[in-house]
């Protein structure tokens, strides 16, 4: 078999290749990626898509879990003074329920457990982050207000707010006000709107009538607590699973994605050396025909 | 010849002989480096014998012509394979730069249209924050920034090709002015009995060059050479050429013509071929898939965005601006809303209320195209032109190693070879040493001869 004489061409193509699999490895070793657009492996390009968008869902979820972690810690907080409210205003229905007690010393009750009203009042209408957080979705302004009557109502909604803070995981932002303080089983304001009233009649059986009612609203309040308790707790496992399913998803990402440092540089060396071997071959491989070498 | 003057003559001959064998050497030594060249080869005859008196006698040599070392049907193959190559080559080049522009890890469509729903579900942690809600704007307003660039890019790179196609209508019109040309030099050359191999060789080139460019269907007759387009249309009959022209649609496109023919979908293969299927297939494709899934994406948040009430208590207005048909959205869509207030997040009137981002985000999930979610239609797209540039390199690959057995071939059988012409100087100078020394011998004989009987 006749061999045309130059290898120029072949020569030429041998360094084109080496020269371009020095500048491939070249760019992995500094983008630190095997993957930067889809033409270099579409299925991976798909999947490291996806694990992206899963990722990003992560962090939202983080981020959400964090905020209602929050809420929820403000109004357990809150109803936790309620608590230490209501109690106050028991011992002064004990106290007042007392027949042996001058009017002044009833009044005096009275002014007190109007204070500890206004107080709860106040606490009812606690805010986060410019919301007030028992007014359900009406959220913008407050939920309690002493109408006309002197009574204080709810102008509250009914419904609360669900926000997502897993794949499949929503949660009740809290409750509303009127379940926590206006709920029938345990009346907060009535109980101590009731309580004032007593004492402003002077009136011992009413006062121990009405310091039931405030007993009854300390168990209501009480028990919601729960669902705050309960809620604090599926939020905080939900943090912890949020961060493994993290670490999981980045491991994912770099499974498709990465490329590993050490890995990528020994490549590089390879390819250089290779690129240099082949132009040190080429630049020895005899140019020489027999035209040279003929004597004149 | 049995007389002194009869070897004078073969002696001569021989030296013609051997100068007419050395003119060939020479002249592949000289075109060693020329692309397309084929190797001349001395054919030596020897002369036919005569009889004499029941002797037969040799006449030496003669120099039967000089031809050129050929092989026609490695030339037909390499033809097929530049077509290919070409194709190859051009689609490469151009599904390249649309897979960087549409795949982009860290900031691609998916990315913002996956940014934009979480923007979302952040709000609805705090419904009523105006920070939040401005979030929410921006993450939309990037996702239509996305959108129209994307698609402004896709318009851009048509744009480019039909730029190329033009140019390699040029090309191709020069290639065949050429073949033409030289199809009516080779056929003078050969009606007075001339060695047409220069013009071969050059012809050969061209041919190949031209089949890089398209694929063109190559028929050798008595008449002469044919080249046509793969569906007939003449491009080169004989001496004549026909050129193409290329005119825009009224989309501004280019189209290729043939006298006043559109002749567009008769290229398949080459180079021309290649950027035409990418510009109104592959490239058309990604637009209209960006204007459809960003009609229906528009479309669908907008219908859950009028479902719900602002931060005003007001019915949702439009979230973005799409227009009646899906034709173009991808480069027009936008954002409706310019308040942040006016995102209808509440789904019972109340400030306060989150449920209809419940809504909004239910988008994400919910089958808008061909039973696939916007960001699984969009993967998708990215996966179809990502295949298509990942295959046109492999066959690049392949056509490029193919090329090179086949050149190898060639270089055998046509390529020139310095140490094989060196060998040939040297033989020929030596023939040539052989027969001037016998005509030197023959000289002295007859100088013998005629002085026989002087004193």
């Amino acid at each position: 078999m006749r061999i045309g004489g130059d290898l120029t061409s072949d020569l030429v193509r041998a360094i084109d290749r080496t020269s371009a699999q020095q500048e491939k490895a070249f760019q992995q070793l500094s983008s630190g990626r095997r993957i930067e657009h889809a033409a270099d492996d579409p299925a991976g390009f798909s999947l490291a898509t996806h694990t992206s968008s899963r990722l990003a869902d992560n962090d939202e979820f983080v981020s959400s879990t964090g905020t209602v972690q929050a809420v929820m810690q403000t109004a357990d907080s809150t109803l936790s003074s309620v608590v230490t409210a209501l109690t106050r205003a028991v011992s002064l229905g004990v106290e007042g329920a007392n027949g042996s007690l001058s009017d002044a010393q009833r009044q005096a009750l009275g002014a007190e457990a109007l204070g500890i009203r206004d107080t709860v009042l106040s606490l009812a209408n606690s805010s986060f982050n410019n919301t007030y957080i028992f007014g359900g979705t009406k959220s913008t302004s407050a939920p309690f207000v002493v109408d006309v009557t002197g009574n204080v109502a709810y102008v509250g909604a009914d419904e609360v707010n669900r926000v997502r803070v897993g794949e499949a995981l929503s949660v009740q932002a809290g409750e509303n006000g009127a379940e926590l303080f206006a709920d029938p089983t345990g009346n907060v304001f009535a109980s101590l709107t009731a309580l004032y009233q007593a004492f402003t009649a002077n009136d011992p059986s009413a006062v121990a009538s009405a310091t039931a009612q405030v007993r009854q609203a300390f168990d209501h309040v009480s028990t919601k607590r729960v669902f705050y308790g309960n809620s604090m707790q599926l939020l905080e496992q939900n943090s912890t699973f949020l961060g493994n399913n993290k670490v999981e998803l980045s491991q994912e990402w770099d499974n498709l994605v990465a490329v590993d440092p050490n890995d990528a540089a020994s490549q590089l060396v390879n390819a250089q050396q290779a690129h240099d071997r082949t132009i040190a071959g080429a630049a020895k491989v005899s140019q020489l025909s027999l035209l040279d070498l003929l004597n004149g | 010849m049995s007389s002194l003057f009869g070897t004078f003559s073969i002696a001569l001959q021989s030296l013609q002989a051997t100068q007419g064998a050395l003119s060939a050497t020479t002249d592949n030594i000289a075109n060693v480096n020329t692309p397309g060249f084929t190797r001349r080869r001395a054919v030596l005859m020897e002369e036919i014998p005569e009889v004499q008196q029941g002797i037969t006698y040799g006449r030496g040599v003669r120099l039967q012509g000089i031809e050129s070392v050929r092989d026609e049907m490695l030339d037909l193959r390499l033809d097929a394979e530049a077509q290919d190559h070409g194709a190859a080559q051009a689609k490469v080049d151009a599904l390249q730069p649309l897979d960087a522009s549409l795949s982009d890890l860290d900031n691609g469509l998916t990315t913002r249209l996956t940014a934009f729903f979480n923007s979302l579900s952040t709000l609805a942690a705090q419904p009523t924050s105006v920070p939040m809600r401005q979030s929410a704007l921006t993450a939309a307003s990037n996702l239509v920034t996305g959108f129209n660039q994307t698609s402004q890019n896709v318009t851009q790179m048509r744009a480019n090709l039909d730029y190329q196609v033009a140019q390699s209508v040029a090309d191709i019109n020069q290639r065949v002015d050429e073949i033409a040309r030289l199809n009516s030099e080779v056929n003078r050359m050969q009606s007075i009995g001339g060695d047409a191999s220069a013009y071969l060789d050059q012809r050969t080139t061209a041919i190949q060059e031209l089949s890089e460019l398209a694929d063109v269907a190559i028929v050798q007759s008595d008449d002469g050479l044919t080249i046509t387009t793969g569906r007939g249309t003449a491009l080169v009959v004989g001496g004549n050429s026909y050129a193409l022209q290329s005119s825009p649609d009224p989309d501004g496109h280019q189209r290729v013509l043939s006298a006043g023919t559109d002749i567009t979908s008769e290229f398949a293969g080459g180079k021309l071929g290649a950027q035409l299927s990418v510009r109104d297939h592959d490239m058309l494709a990604t637009l209209n898939d960006l204007d459809s899934v960003a009609f229906a994406f528009g479309n669908a948040v907008n219908q859950a965005h009028a479902l719900g009430f602002d931060l005003n208590g007001d019915a949702g207005g439009q979230f973005f601006t799409v227009g009646s048909s899906a034709a173009g959205t991808a480069a027009s869509i936008g954002i409706a809303l310019t308040d942040p207030r006016a995102i209808a997040a509440s789904s019972n009137g109340d400030a306060g209320s989150n449920g209809n981002l419940a809504s909004l985000g239910g988008v994400e999930g919910t089958a808008l195209i061909n039973g696939q979610s916007a960001g699984d239609f969009l993967s998708g797209i990215c996966f179809r032109v990502g295949s298509a540039a990942s295959e046109s390199q492999s066959q690049l690959e392949a056509t490029e190693s193919i090329q090179a057995q086949l050149e190898s071939q060639r270089a055998g059988i046509s390529g020139v070879s310095l140490d094989e012409e060196a060998a040939n100087l040297m033989r020929f100078q030596r023939a040539y040493q052989a027969a001037a020394r016998v005509i030197d011998t023959a000289n002295q004989m007859l100088d013998l001869a005629c002085n026989l009987g002087k004193e």
